[in-house]
């Protein structure tokens, strides 16, 4: 399955444990994870459990505006995006689940 | 290369960037080249990325200042 978490939530927020644990669900059951980061959800970028989801399969997407608002620094394991790309990556996926 | 339609979106930022730029392909006829002048980091990034998305072909993004980038569009669909 294809399955899509969105996050907009800080790194310290209830959702951002949530977000951990569906994503490593998915991965377990190897489906097809990606995480799109957006407004204080690119804190995130900065945790290295989100590093780690990296390295274990999933595919990571944030918005490059709200990162860039945060002076959050690039990463090479995540993949800049817009509004634009996450209608593209809702329309791709089976699943979608959206923590704000 | 021709350029048939010239958008400056100097101080604009995401998400308007890309869509001030569909709206000005929208008007042009396939094989058309448009250049859009930005200033935004993340735009630059994310702009062509879009446009590919969306079936045009980005023919080129050239920084042409200190903080300043082209992107060269041309329509496909």
């Amino acid at each position: 399955m294809k399955l899509l978490l969105i996050m907009a939530s800080n790194p310290y927020s209830a959702d951002f444990n949530t977000l951990v644990k569906f994503a490593r669900a998915g991965l377990k059951r190897n489906d097809k994870v990606s995480i799109f980061f957006m407004a204080n959800g690119t804190y995130c970028l900065l945790h290295d459990d989100v590093k780690k989801l990296a390295e274990e399969g999933a595919k990571i997407y944030y918005c490059a505006h709200n990162a860039n608002q945060r002076k959050i620094e690039p990463q090479p394991w995540a993949e800049s995006s817009s509004m634009y790309g996450l209608s593209k990556l809702i329309s791709e996926n089976e699943k979608v689940i959206s923590l704000s | 290369m021709q350029i048939d339609r010239e958008l400056d979106l100097k101080g604009e930022v995401c998400p308007f960037t890309f869509v001030k730029s569909k709206l000005i392909i929208e008007q042009m006829d396939k094989g058309q080249v448009l250049r859009v002048i930005l200033d935004y980091k993340p735009s630059v990034e994310n702009v062509p990325k879009s446009m590919e998305m969306e079936g045009q072909e980005v023919l080129a993004v050239n920084q042409i200042g200190e903080n300043l980038w082209e992107v060269l569009v041309r329509k496909v669909k």
